[in-house]
């Protein structure tokens, strides 16, 4: 009954779904890495944190987190801005390592604090949304929560898209990360547009966390293998381009999903860094796009 | 003189270790044009640096239209009316020349106005409207130069400030952008001009200064200057 045709189609869809989550992810990393050449190794932590803070607003008022999403991304925006005023600024200008050894060993924090207020446990929630299945013709379902995931880290992809691209902020950022001895001379106040760059990376990390909370399951180190992929789809998409890390995400969800309908799940993580590494050695400057963000 | 827009007393600065200026003096009146020349080293586009921000001075008086900005971040001097467009003329290569100029005009006083003042660069520079969507590193080098020439008036300034304007260009595109400059002076800009290129830099400036290991040694108007024999002999090689 045409199996061959509609298993690896469900396998794409399923992959373009999880695929969206991850754009969202790698386009915040892709942002902060193409505006200040910082390789934010938190980043996964700050997706963590995300997934906690709607998990506890989740328990305390029951609102769904399709609701509440906003939330993770205001706290995150904060916590990425204060981070970046308060721990990178008075580093910036020395080796990058000093820059890679502060922010993991912030995401250590960070995974250790989560661990002592809430515990290693895994946690997950329930919400009505997750029993519903939308089908499409007799062979083809998609779960409700992916599609509303999918739906709202499209249009947040955009919204990013569109700031960095046409608004005079995202201009500032731009010209931040192609001449950083000219940025200022135009008036622009280099510090606070990394800092507000540095918090709507964060914020991006922070609202993919929320996204994942009811499709996921949560603990303390639940950020580490985002961040991982992250990495991934920032050299994919060529360093620092935010809308090659935006394709790179869905390319990651779809090799994945039909990586483990084939091969089985434990393969996933495997391809990615096969990808990983054969980008790097054959296109260092990334598939889907050359220009700096 | 009660009119200088620009006055700079004993001005002293340093990198690091290295202390480039020891006595930069000097004053420019609202609507001249003022070249700096010296040799190589000798602290011209470190004077340029101090005025807009980029090094701080640690020494001496710096004011302009009026008030100290010797302790301000380069970005609140270009909202204080000085534009700085700097030696080599770095644009944002993999913009294109229109936002190249939309961030010329960054700064919230002329914002507003964005779309008015791009016209009237296009109307200065004809050559920057057919280029407009081009990406401004892919523009040839006296294009460039056209294009930070615009992107610096976008901020609308009272003084601009131009680094080796002549820098990598042939002799007649050379021309063409002290021509532009002079016209520039005549619309009512004040402009400072750090030029290795004596001649042409006098030629179009209302008054020159002398720097030499870092400190003004001689200023004057363009006819007494490249008539002195120490200039002649330094910077002529006559």
């Amino acid at each position: 009954m045409l199996n061959w045709f509609y298993i690896p189609l469900q396998g794409i869809l399923n992959g373009l779904l999880t695929g969206a989550l991850y754009a969202l992810i790698g386009m915040g990393m892709a942002l902060i890495f193409g505006v200040m050449r910082i390789v934010n190794f938190a980043h996964g932590a700050f997706l963590m944190m995300g997934m906690y803070a709607t998990y506890v607003v989740f328990q305390a008022t029951g609102v769904s987190p399709y609701y509440q999403f906003p939330l993770a991304g205001v706290l995150l925006f904060f916590v990425g801005y204060a981070t970046y005023m308060g721990l990178l600024r008075p580093i910036r200008g020395q080796v990058d390592f000093m820059v890679i050894l502060l922010t993991m060993g912030l995401a250590l924090i960070l995974t250790d604090a989560a661990q002592l207020v809430f515990g290693a446990d895994y946690h997950q929630i329930n919400i009505p949304l997750l029993s519903k299945n939308i089908h499409i013709g007799p062979q083809i379902s998609i779960n409700a929560p992916w599609l509303v995931s999918f739906g709202i880290a499209m249009v947040l992809a955009c919204a990013l898209y569109w700031v960095v691209t046409q608004t005079m902020f995202g201009r500032a950022a731009r010209a931040i990360a192609q001449n950083p001895y000219a940025a200022p001379l135009m008036g622009i106040n280099v510090n606070r547009v990394q800092a507000i760059a540095f918090g709507i990376g964060s914020a991006a990390a922070g609202i993919s966390g929320a996204l994942l909370l009811p499709v996921f399951y949560l603990f303390p180190e639940v950020g580490n293998q985002f961040k991982l992929k992250s990495f991934v789809m920032v050299v994919l998409g060529g360093m620092g381009s935010i809308q090659g890390a935006a394709i790179a995400g869905l390319v990651l969800g779809v090799v994945e999903s039909l990586t483990s309908l084939y091969w089985g799940n434990e393969w996933a993580l495997a391809v990615d860094f096969v990808l990983f590494i054969l980008v790097l050695s054959l296109k260092p400057s990334g598939i889907f796009g050359s220009q700096r963000a | 003189m009660s009119d200088a827009l620009l006055t700079m007393d004993d001005v002293r600065a340093s990198y690091g270790d290295f202390q480039a200026l020891f006595n930069i003096t000097l004053e420019i009146r609202a609507g001249e044009i003022v070249t700096l020349i010296g040799a190589n080293g000798a602290g011209k586009t470190t004077t340029l640096r101090v005025i807009s921000g980029l090094l701080r001075s640690q020494h001496g008086q710096l004011r302009f239209d009026g008030q100290d900005i010797s302790k301000l971040p380069p970005h609140e001097i270009v909202v204080r009316g000085v534009s700085h467009v700097p030696e080599g003329r770095q644009l944002f290569p993999h913009m294109s020349v229109e936002e190249n100029l939309a961030l010329g005009a960054y700064i919230g006083r002329v914002r507003p106005k964005l779309k008015d003042l791009v016209e009237e660069q296009f109307e200065l520079f004809p050559r920057l409207k057919e280029r407009r969507r081009q990406l401004a590193g892919t523009l040839s080098g006296g294009e460039q130069q056209m294009v930070a020439l615009a992107r610096g008036l976008m901020a609308a300034p009272k003084l601009l400030l131009l680094d080796e304007p002549s820098l990598g260009l042939s002799p007649k595109i050379v021309e063409e952008v002290f021509a532009k400059v002079q016209q520039i002076g005549k619309s009512g800009v004040t402009v400072l001009i750090v030029e290795q290129n004596v001649v042409d830099g006098l030629s179009i400036s209302d008054r020159g200064y002398v720097v030499e290991n870092g400190e003004v040694t001689l200023q004057g108007t363009p006819k007494e200057l490249l008539g002195n024999e120490q200039i002649r002999a330094a910077y002529l090689g006559l």
